[in-house]
């Protein structure tokens, strides 16, 4: 079903042009990875021009003295700086682990919140909140739910007779959904009068409060999944391959792939870990990415993170500066990532009638 | 090069293969001939490793085929399938640079030498011209001479092919078969399943009937020309014609 689709991604990378074409596309979301960083700092409650941002990101490091006010440079380096650099490490993250599990599921339509990795991940997080664990624990354990959701619906796909991507993507939605209704059941317990709004108001998704200690926690799980998947990437090309054709290449398909899917695990569970459900970005960037530059992983392992920390960087900017107060992130990339999933099926279905 | 020796296969209690022992030399072209489900393709796949069988060996260049990792495998044996079933696109270049897997460290990635080497395997097949093109874009034909040329660059000396021909129409057929006698030649071994009997006859050294879990190897093709064997596998009355043209002969089975 997918192929039809798919189809009209490779047109744009293919063709003697392709090398120039993705170094340009490269450049292209650079500089608008760029853009986003400095629109963020300029945008919000107290405004900052773009003058100030480059003086005081340079005069603070330097200990020079160029006159800003304290609360400007606050502003900049203890507000502002970790929550953008915190919006483009979980945007790149969650793409990054949507592409994976496209990837090595052969599967365009799945992604750590389709497949119900992300539910696991939040249920995990909201226990931890519940039993009172240090923050530095939740980490490990939303992680240890979304392996164990990923290692069932792994298996689910693999007894489904016949269509495996039906059974990976029902089996993902059952398996998101027991694990939904156990947050559900954590809420039901939790102390109404603040472990309660503690961890709804967390599960909703959002950046406010990121400073340089969760920046710093969260940045190493995302190197130790990103750095071998970077490494990986050619590889993970021949996981497209039906299994038995990667086999009879000489790869060992099931390690591989159990590796890749781990590690993009890693990735997005880690980002609720410390910013809750942030949904849709790992479904709708990796597409993204695919129209702009075709299928080599070798490619799309790095622009897909590229382009999903502009797109949340942007979507963070937003959350906080369309409405007096704060909108959690997990509300704007829902409303704008479910219309596109749907988009993308209607697309499929007209192709397959024509 | 290829033995097999007393091998037994059954899917629950239905025995696809019963006790077959086999001798392939190199360099030959062997077709696998049988209705559907009499097991060619089972045997294909345990010849790759791809299935276990319940009892006997296989054994590649002298060595025990089941105590060799895929990596090893790969090296002796190369596999295409009927279709490739790829879900996202790539250039043919990528698809057939693929064949490199087995050789690259694991966090390498092809570079010129392996480039060139898939372009020459691609020249080899004669379709160097679509190496930039994308491989859901070309014609069944040329995506098995794009599956051959990623054989030849796997560097094996067995190509196994599940039914090579059955999608492709006639002109691609005899071009898909024709390269295959060119790779024999070289000294590679190539094992076939096939549907057509005609296209079996004129190219293969050698022919396995399959029926009910018992195989049958013609080395001698005239072995088949008074059309008894082809009846008994197909379940039809067949009748083998023998006509020339511009001096070739060609076998023809008629269904009666």
């Amino acid at each position: 079903m997918a192929n039809a689709n798919l189809k009209e991604y490779s047109l744009q990378s293919l063709g003697p042009n392709a090398k120039k074409k993705s170094a340009s596309s490269y450049l292209i979301f650079i500089f608008l990875y760029l853009f986003s960083f400095v629109l963020a700092f300029l945008i919000g409650r107290f405004p900052i021009s773009p003058l100030e941002l480059v003086g005081i990101l340079i005069s603070k490091p330097l200990n020079l003295d160029w006159g800003y006010t304290p609360q400007a440079i606050s502003v900049v380096w203890n507000i502002r700086l970790p929550r953008v650099l915190m919006a483009g490490l979980v945007g790149a993250a969650l793409s990054l682990s949507g592409l994976i599990m496209q990837t090595v599921f052969r599967n365009p339509m799945v992604s750590p919140d389709v497949i119900g990795s992300t539910n696991a991940a939040g249920f995990g997080a909201a226990l931890a909140i519940l039993m009172g664990l240090p923050a530095y624990m939740i980490s490990p354990v939303a992680f240890l739910m979304a392996l164990l959701s990923m290692g069932l619906v792994y298996l689910i796909s693999l007894k489904t007779p016949r269509d495996q991507t039906l059974g990976l993507i029902l089996g993902g939605i059952m398996i998101g959904s027991v694990f939904s209704s156990l947050t559900s059941f954590v809420k039901l317990v939790a102390d109404p009068t603040d472990k309660l709004p503690a961890i709804t108001y967390f599960l909703m998704g959002s950046l406010a409060g990121t400073d340089y200690r969760s920046l710093f926690l969260i940045s190493i799980p995302i190197i130790i999944g990103s750095v071998p998947l970077f490494a990986l990437s050619w590889r993970l090309n021949l996981l497209t391959l039906p299994e038995d054709e990667a086999k009879t290449l000489g790869v060992n398909a099931k390690a591989l792939r159990i590796t890749a899917i781990t590690l993009a695990t890693l990735l997005s569970a880690s980002t609720v870990a410390f910013c809750g459900l942030v949904g849709w970005v790992g479904l709708v960037i990796p597409h993204i990415t695919r129209m702009i530059i075709g299928c080599d992983t070798r490619k799309t392992v790095f622009l897909s993170p590229l382009i999903g920390a502009s797109f949340l960087t942007i979507i963070d900017t937003i959350s906080r500066s369309i409405s007096s107060s704060e909108i959690p992130i997990g509300i704007l990339t829902a409303l704008i990532g479910s219309p596109f999933f749907l988009y993308l099926i209607a697309k499929q279905g007209r192709r397959e009638n024509a | 090069m290829l033995k097999i020796d007393n091998l037994s296969f059954s899917y629950g209690e239905h025995w696809v293969i019963e006790n077959l022992s086999l001798d392939i030399d190199s360099g030959s072209l062997v077709a696998l001939l049988g209705k559907n489900g009499s097991g060619k393709s089972t045997l294909i796949r345990l010849i790759l490793g791809l299935l276990k069988p319940n009892s006997g060996t296989i054994e590649l260049d002298g060595m025990r085929s089941d105590s060799l990792s895929f990596k090893e495998r790969s090296a002796l044996m190369s596999y295409i399938p009927q279709k490739s079933d790829t879900v996202y696109p790539s250039k043919v270049i990528d698809y057939v640079v693929m064949a490199f897997a087995n050789r690259l460290r694991l966090y390498s990635h092809p570079g010129k030498k392996e480039r060139d080497a898939a372009l020459n395997a691609l020249k080899e097949v004669g379709i160097e011209s679509l190496s930039e093109k994308n491989v859901m874009e070309i014609s069944g034909g040329e995506m098995q001479l794009s599956m051959i040329a990623r054989s030849l660059c796997q560097n094996s000396k067995i190509i196994l092919m599940d039914e090579p021909t059955s999608s492709l129409d006639f002109s691609n057929q005899i071009a898909v078969l024709e390269r295959l006698r060119a790779l024999k030649e070289k000294g590679i071994t190539l094992i076939y399943s096939t549907h057509n009997p005609d296209l079996a006859l004129e190219y293969s050294d050698r022919i396995l009937l399959m029926k009910d879990g018992k195989t049958r190897s013609v080395d001698n093709k005239d072995e088949l020309l008074d059309g008894r064997a082809l009846s008994e596998i197909y379940g039809r009355k067949i009748e083998v014609k023998t006509i020339e043209a511009n001096g070739k002969k060609r076998h023809i089975c008629i269904a009666l």
